[in-house]
């Protein structure tokens, strides 16, 4: 979709990462499917090099603003410099749902 | 400034405790899964004391936990006052024994520590 695709853009642009997945969860969150409400990222990127996860996924935020200020509602961040992802290209396994969503009065984070 | 949301409000509310959350629904009842995921570690270490705020309960605490951590998302973990990330990086700490050395740090004995030490015995 429209948001998968600026969230693609928008990573490959800050972070010209090696390796990048932009997966769609929103299904998994209650909505349908195909909503773009919640996404997953593994970024796999050199500049995360001697970076702590905090300060990775914060670039992971910086690059997205826009996107987190509007129709993001959640981002599960996997960031991982090229060694890492070559010793461990797994990705932990996401939580599940508990309709959090539905509580909510509009779809903000 | 006053508001539960205000710069003021939202730093005694992450020095009041060791260990403080804010999360969707509360840890009896978690509302989103990754509010829950934070939840479900602490308990893995043993963790049952913290402060854990509702932010679904506040939406100007809601707003102004992200303001003050510059972060956009829910839930928050914060260790002796300083923000430590959400449920990925929590997660991350659990799996790679950075928790259990940041929970020592605050004093707090992680509950794995304990089973490390049944199993040794085994």
């Amino acid at each position: 979709g429209p948001l998968a695709r600026a969230i693609r853009a928008k990573l490959d642009a800050a972070l010209q990462p090696t390796h990048l997945q932009v997966l769609d969860e929103s299904s998994r969150h209650g909505g349908p499917p195909g909503a773009e409400t919640h996404f997953a990222v593994v970024v796999v990127s050199g500049r995360f090099a001697g970076l702590p996860p905090l300060q990775r996924h914060r670039l992971v935020h910086a690059a997205l603003r826009a996107e987190l200020a509007g129709p993001l509602h959640a981002l599960a961040i996997v960031a991982r410099t090229p060694q890492q992802w070559e010793s461990d290209p797994r990705v932990p396994p996401r939580p599940p749902c508990l309709g959090g969503s539905k509580h909510e009065r509009r779809g903000a984070a | 400034g006053g508001g539960s949301g205000s710069r003021e409000a939202v730093e005694r509310l992450v020095r009041a405790h060791p260990v403080v959350v804010f999360m969707k629904g509360s840890p009896a009842q978690p509302l989103c899964g990754f509010s829950n995921a934070v939840v479900q570690i602490l308990r893995l270490h043993g963790v049952e004391d913290y402060r854990a705020h509702d932010v679904l309960q506040d939406p100007d605490l809601r707003q102004g936990i992200k303001n003050y951590s510059n972060w956009p998302t829910i839930p928050q973990v914060y260790l002796n006052g300083e923000f430590v990330g959400g449920c990925d990086i929590l997660l991350q700490m659990h799996q790679n024994g950075d928790l259990v050395e940041e929970l020592k740090k605050l004093g707090i004995r992680s509950a794995l520590l304990d089973a490390e030490k049944d199993q040794d015995k085994k």
